[in-house]
This record gives C-alpha cells, structure tokens and sequence, in this order.
C-alpha cells in the first residue's frame, strides 16, 4: 500500500496522470492477489477443522483489508480530484471486480486451488452453520428422536441462555457477502452446499440412529429435513439468484442451484443413510425385538428405505453376520436360535413379501439348525406350549399359501423377486410357491415327514407321562386338524386315534370306577385310591416299550382289578400294562418326615423292594422284579437323586437312614420323567440315520441303474427320472439332496463328475447287470 | 420306611382276545382297524368263528357276502358260523 502510495506520488509529480489509473488497478490487484487473497486461502486450509468457528474470522479480515482499499480509493481519488482536478474511475463497480479478478488470475496461476484443501475446508463451513441452522429446526421436527431436549443438538449448550446458533447465522451471512465479492459464491455454492446437506444429513442420522430404538424415524427426518435443510438451500439458492442479477456475467450465471433435484437427491441420501445405519447395524436388535420393532415403526422406516434405495444385501449381511456372530455357536440353546429364526423369518418377510432376502440371509440358520439334534422337538414344543407359533398364523400361512398358487399371475399384488434373488444359485433351482413360516421351519429338514413323525412322538410323550392335566385334547385336536391341512392325512392318521383313545379312556375310567364300587378289592390298603388308566391302540402309536416286571402287589392288584372290569365291558378284549409309563402318586413316610413322590410304575416298583429290606444288588433286584439289570440301573438314579437310597458299595443299594437330605421329586417331577423318555426316544432316533441310509441306497440304486443304460446323465435328468420312478412324486426331496448323495458317491469313486455329467466308472460300467437293474433298465427306456 | 399309594395313573395296550395276530383277509394286525375304518376297537371289531379263525368284521362280512352258495371260512374252508 505505502509502495503503490510512493509510485503514484513519483507519478504525479512527473505529470504522468495517464499511468495513475493503469498503475493503480494492476497495483491493487497484485496486492489483493498476492497478499490478501493468498494470506486468505493459507489461513483457511490451515486451520484445524476443530474450532470452525474462527474461520469467518478470516473472513473478516478479508473483508477488512478490502474496505480498507476501498476506504483508501476514496481519499486518494478525493485528493487527486481536488488537487489535480482529476476524474478517475467509479469505485464501486472496480471494488466489486477487484477480488474476482484477483480470484480468476490465482486460478490461472495455481489450478487446483479450488479442489484442494479449500474446497473441502468450505464443506466443512457450509455444514458447520448448516448444522448450526438445522439444529434449531431439529429442536422441534426431531423432539421425540433427539433424547436431550434441553440442550441444543448442535452446540450444546443449554437452550435458555448459552445457544450462539442464532449469532452463527449472522457470520454465515458475512461469509457468504464475501464470498459473493470474491466471485466464489455460485462457484462453491452448488456443489459445496450439497456437500455440505449431504454431511450433515449423514452425520445427523448416524447421531440420531447411534442407539437402537423401535421408533420410526423417518417421519420425523423429513419434517426437519423440510424445515431445516431445504430452507437453509433455499436461502442459498437467493442469495445466488441476488448475485447474478448484480453481476450479468455469463460464465457465472451457469451455476445456479436447482432446488428441486436437490431435494429429490438429498432426500435419496436421507433413505440412504437410514438403510446404512439401521439396515446394516440394527438388525439383529430388530429381530430380537421384533413385535415391538413393528408397531414402532422401524420396520416401516426400513421397508420404505428398501423400496426406494434397495440395497437389500447390507441388510442380508447384517442378519448373516449377526446370526453368526451371535446365535450359531454350540453354548446357545435352539429354542433362542429358532426363536430368533422365526422372528427373522417374520420381520425379512415383511420387508419383502417375494421372501427372496429371508431365504438368502437364513441359509445359514437353517444349516446350523438342521444339524443340532433337538431342532424338531423345539419346534414341535414351542407350537404347543409357548406360544411362539400362533395357531393363527399357521391357519393364515396355509390360506396365503394356497391362493399364492393359483391366482400368482393373475393377482395386481404380484412383485417381482428383487434382484438378489439371482445371486442365490440354490434358490434358482427351486421355485417354492409358499414361503410361509411354517414351511420355512419344515424346509430345515427338507420335507415334512421327519417333523410329523416327531409332533406325534411329542405328542405321545405327554399323553404318557400320565399328567392328564397337562394335554388340552382340544387344542390338540385343533392342531392335528391344522397339520393335516398343511401335510396330508397320510402320516397324521395315527393322531386321530392317540386322541380318540385318550377321550375313550377317560369315558372307561368312569365306568370302571362304577364297576369296581360293587367289587371288593383283594387289598384293603388300596380301595379308594384313584385310578386312571390310558388304554392305547398301540398299532396307532409310536412304539410304546412294553418291558413287563413283577409289579409290587397293590400296583399289581390294582391293574388285576381294572383289567378285569375291562374285560366284563369290553368282551374279547384285555389289557396289557406298560410300568415305564403312566404315574403313581407315592407318600413316603421315613425317619418321621412324610414325602410325596410322583413317578412311573417302574419308579415305584423298585421303592416298594426296599421296604422288604433296605439293602439290595441290582442283580437281586433284576431277579426279584423280572427284568435286566441296565432297566434298574437307569432307573435306580432317581431314588439315589432324591437321596432316599445310597450306593454303599458297587451295585448294592442301602435305604438311608439320615433323612435330612431327603427331598421330595413331586415339584421337580418333570426333569425325572423326562429324563426317561430322552432315554427311550434316545433308542428310536437312532433309528433314524439308518433310515435315510437306506432311502440313499435306493436312490444310488435307481441312478446306477439309469447310468448303466444311459451312460451318462446330468443332474437334472437324474432328477426328473427320481422324481418318476423313485419318488413316486411324493417324497419332497429336492434336487439339492440328490446332489449331495451323489456327490458323496463321487467322492468315494463310485460315480465320475465331468463337465455336468455324471457317468459311472470304466470297471463298474461293463459290469453285468442284475435282475433289478435290468428292471430298471426298462423304466428307464 | 412306610409307602402309602395315593394315585394311580397307568397306561395300558388292548388286545383282542385272539388265536392270531392279524386278519387273514385284510392281512392287517387285529389290534389295528380294517383297511376300510378308521378307528380300531370298537368300529372295527373281531368276530370269532367256531372254526377257531378270527377275522375283521367288516372283513368277513364281505367275504361271506361275496359267497354266491356256501357261506365257507376263507382259511379252512369249513362252514363259516360266528361265535356270539
């Protein structure tokens, strides 16, 4: 300035009054150019984004120096126009181009300057009062979101007395006059700005969805999105439109900011957002949680973000991972797993009805759960007793099912599989029609049989157990009736029969009870006890161990005695009695403590022994009651549990004399029974393996077969001709179990893979056929 | 040590009171139902004859009606009468 002042004075006193306008502008614009302007933009890259709040001070300074040239023109254009009578040029209209002219030449120097760290330092800005103006709308579109009303979301500070966002706005204001003098308002503006929305929508989201909550979100993100956001641009958008009408420059009037895809993009990036926080973070809290994460509105923020953004595999990879990490881990029990699957199948299914993205992201639970033992008797269990499966659900599935089928193409409702759906090669290959709950917790096994061959063990196990209170016959029936809907007749027959004897049985409970009123009892200790009894059909139920003993005499009186009036009321017919099932109610009266035990007939049996005598061997024990000795060692430990018996040496069994520690079993009856029929189902599951062993040696069978007279075939073929001729058309076997059995045939060298076709081995195939096969052979052609 | 019963709550399998084990017409178990009830037991009972064969009710009954002449046991083809 003092240089520029010098030169002008050297000017005047050589007259040279043509320079002073030249030597004037090109001074000033190097000096604003190379001092002001470049002291400028290094303070801004250089501050630490912490204290945003000194930049506009920057600003200020900028501005100052500007005045302070402007304030300077004036005198000196005063005294030259006194003195030397000279008319220079308009102030006004040079000062407004002056910093945009220094602009436009850093430019042309340094290319990058608007890119680099300035750029980014400006998003920083924008946001920065950006948050400061929204917060102030947050306050009340966001109340119920934002969990701290008293202080400001932005600075906080208490909103009484300490909130500065008011006075930000007016620094924002500043900065955005200098800005325009600069040039760089419509330059930085459009893009800059929504930078800048896009940060704080992001950072806003992310502060608000932090912490799980049930609550919807949306509504409220879009209120402030309206009030705070969209205004905020729209002041923008006036002061850019103000500036274009000042300043006609062509090149400028190009940038402008278009509010309404604004709008339409910010609003994306709110969708956006919420999916990322929610979707990809919270989905497991929303599955846990799940009844209550519907009704309040979680979900419904979430399957609004799905329709619009899609991206449906953060959500996909969330439950996976979570599952993975959380649930499918041997310490945690299948009912929190199924229970957690369930709710998974509920809430992806609401999501997106196609179930495209519940079959992609449980694949995983349904592996692990096929592979734990005791999947199915959750299952089964928990229809029944907790209520997790609602009857209902199972009636309206069945309906969705049925008319999904049939009216599929006809129906306005119809979508479309989301796009996911290709990615799944194993969902391809099988177009399920009803993936509703029930048949998602079937498909873990594949097909329907094992699950009904185990609800009918379940259901025998507690009509056994002989707690008559604990089976609702109604509901039972109700639920048979539902499953047969769903699976057939076919496997469920059986039930109808478990369930007619049970009411038959309470029906000749009460005319036996009449019949032995007028008969006298052989013992005396037993008249007037009650008696039930259950008569089975034994050819309808899963077998019923029948290992009889030598029943102590009042439990073998009482059975003499029913079974007689049985058979004056039902003639041709007897009964025989199984001691592992049914219950006897016991008071044990010893060391002066009187103690009820409830347990089966087999329990009893052998307490009775031990009144005889208080120490017996097992060996004894097997003799004097008829039956093996592992029967009475199994059984034996309920007694010793309940510390009324004590192994004094190996096998040899002492009644104790201390009763202090005696405890009754009749309030932890249940795990005793139930530890007898874990035994016993024990020896029927095993069983099983050997069954589908067996079914596999019929399927290989039947594929040798076609592959000796076709020599090759490829697995769809394979499957089509099982479906014909091995399945009947009934088995529900996929095409994935056909794999997996032939591929465990590759792998043992029985069966050759080459380029999708399966062919049998050089030495195998010229081998002679058999009968069967040559049977075979035929269908086949 | 004194046991007093307080409850007895048994299971018990029925049987008809046979000499076989299945019906030789319809080849199924006695203590199941015919081929053609659904419930076994009383819908679907056992008749004896004085040949000693027992058979499925609903089972012979047809047998018999089927019969144009004799009314014959399909296992010893001796004259069929039914004990009571």
């Amino acid at each position: 300035m003092d240089r520029l002042n010098t030169i002008i004075n050297d000017l005047i006193i050589s007259n040279e009054f043509d320079l002073i306008i030249p030597v004037i502008k090109a001074g000033l614009l190097t000096l604003v150019r190379d001092r002001y302007l470049s002291e400028f933009i290094t303070t801004i890259e250089q501050i630490a984004s912490q204290p945003i709040n000194t930049y506009h001070i920057a600003f200020v300074n900028f501005n100052k120096q500007l005045i302070d040239i402007e304030n300077y023109l004036k005198t000196l254009f005063q005294t030259l126009e006194n003195q030397y009578n000279l008319k220079l040029f308009d102030i006004q209209d040079f000062m407004i181009k002056l910093p945009y002219n220094a602009v436009k030449e850093q430019l042309l120097h340094t290319t990058n300057i608007i890119k680099s760290t300035f750029y980014e330092k400006f998003i920083d800005i924008f946001e920065y009062y950006l948050a400061a103006y929204a917060s102030q709308h947050a306050r009340i579109a966001c109340a119920e979101l934002l969990k701290n009303t008293t202080t400001c979301s932005f600075c906080k500070l208490t909103l009484s007395s300490g909130c500065k966002c008011v006075e930000l706005q007016e620094q924002f204001d500043i900065i955005m006059f200098i800005l325009k003098r600069l040039g760089l308002l419509s330059r930085v503006c459009q893009s800059a700005a929504l930078a800048a929305c896009r940060h704080r929508i992001t950072n806003f989201i992310k502060q608000i969805c932090e912490q799980y909550s049930s609550h919807a979100c949306l509504p409220h993100l879009e209120q402030w999105f309206e009030t705070g956001i969209i205004t905020w641009v729209s002041i923008l958008e006036l002061h850019c439109t103000n500036y274009r009408d000042n300043n006609d420059d062509k090149e400028q009037s190009t940038f402008k900011i278009d509010l309404s895809s604004c709008r339409t993009e910010l609003k994306h990036h709110i969708y956006k957002c919420v999916m990322n926080e929610r979707g990809a973070r919270h989905m497991f809290q929303i599955i846990i949680d799940y009844p209550e994460s519907r009704a309040g509105g979680v979900l419904d923020d979430l399957k609004r973000c799905v329709s619009i953004v899609g991206k449906r595999h953060l959500i996909i990879d969330n439950v996976r991972h979570e599952f993975n990490k959380r649930l499918l881990h041997p310490g945690v029990g299948t009912t929190e797993i199924l229970a957690a699957f369930i709710n998974a199948i509920r809430v992806l299914r609401y999501l997106d009805s196609t179930g495209v993205m519940m079959e992609l992201a449980c694949h995983n639970v349904k592996q692990f759960l096929a592979r734990r033992e005791d999947t199915i008797r959750v299952i089964v269990s928990n229809m029944n007793e907790h209520g997790v499966l609602e009857l209902n659900e199972l009636t309206q599935a069945d309906g969705v099912a049925n008319t999904r089928s049939s009216q599929c193409f006809l129906d306005d409702e119809w979508e479309p599989e989301p796009i996911e759906a290709l990615t799944a090669p194993e969902r391809a290959l099988r177009p399920s029609h009803s993936r509703d709950l029930m048949s998602m917790l079937v498909s873990i096994y594949g097909h329907a049989e094992l699950f009904v061959e185990e609800y009918i063990h379940m259901l025998a196990d507690r009509m056994l157990s002989g707690q008559s209170n604990k089976v609702d016959i109604e509901h039972e029936g109700r639920y048979v009736d539902l499953l047969k809907q769903r699976f057939g007749d076919g496997g469920l027959q059986g039930c109808d029969v478990m369930l007619k004897d049970y009411v038959d049985s309470r029906l000749m409970n009460d005319l036996v009870k009449k019949q032995l009123a007028h008969v006298h009892f052989p013992l005396a200790s037993t008249a007037g006890v009650p008696i039930n009894t259950l008569i089975i059909s034994s050819q309808y139920w899963p077998e019923v161990k029948f290992s009889p003993i030598d029943l102590p005499d009042e439990l073998k009186a009482i059975q003499v005695a029913y079974t007689t009036a049985y058979e004056t009321l039902k003639p041709h017919r007897t009964l025989h009695w199984s001691p592992n099932y049914g219950q006897v109610n016991l008071e044990i009266e010893i060391g002066g403590k009187t103690l009820e035990f409830s347990v089966t007939p087999f329990h009893a049996a052998i307490i009775y022994k031990f009144q005889e005598k208080e120490t017996w061997t097992i060996s004894d024990l097997s003799s004097s009651l008829k039956c093996s000795t592992a029967c009475i060692r199994k059984r034996i430990n309920l007694w010793q549990n309940c510390g009324l018996l004590k192994e004094e040496a190996k096998d040899t069994f002492r009644l104790v004399e201390d009763t202090s520690k005696v405890a009754s079993n009749s309030s932890s009856q249940a795990p005793a029974l139930l530890s007898v029929d874990v035994d016993d189902m024990n020896v029927e599951h095993q069983a099983e393996p050997d069954k589908k062993e067996h079914e596999h040696t019929i399927v290989c069978n039947f594929v040798f077969a076609m592959l000796r007279s076709k020599t090759s075939l490829t697995l769809e073929r394979i499957y089509s001709l099982l479906c014909v001729y091995a399945f009947h058309g009934q088995h529900e076997r996929t095409l994935i179990d056909v794999r997996n059995i032939l591929d465990a045939k590759v792998k043992s060298n029985q069966l050759l893979y080459t380029d999708g076709f399966y062919t049998l081995p050089p030495n195998q195939g010229t081998t002679s056929t058999s009968p069967v096969s040559a049977n075979e052979n035929m269908l086949v052609d | 040590m004194r046991i007093r019963l307080k409850e007895f709550n048994g299971v018990a399998v029925w049987k008809w009171v046979t000499n076989d084990d299945s019906c030789g017409i319809c080849r199924m178990q006695f203590d199941a139902s015919c081929s053609e009830c659904r419930y076994p037991g009383d819908q679907c009972p056992v008749l004896h004859g004085e040949c000693r064969h027992c058979f499925h009710e609903h089972c012979i009954m047809k047998w018999i009606n089927a019969q144009q002449t004799n009314k014959l046991c399909p296992m010893c083809r001796g004259e069929w009468k039914s004990l009571p």
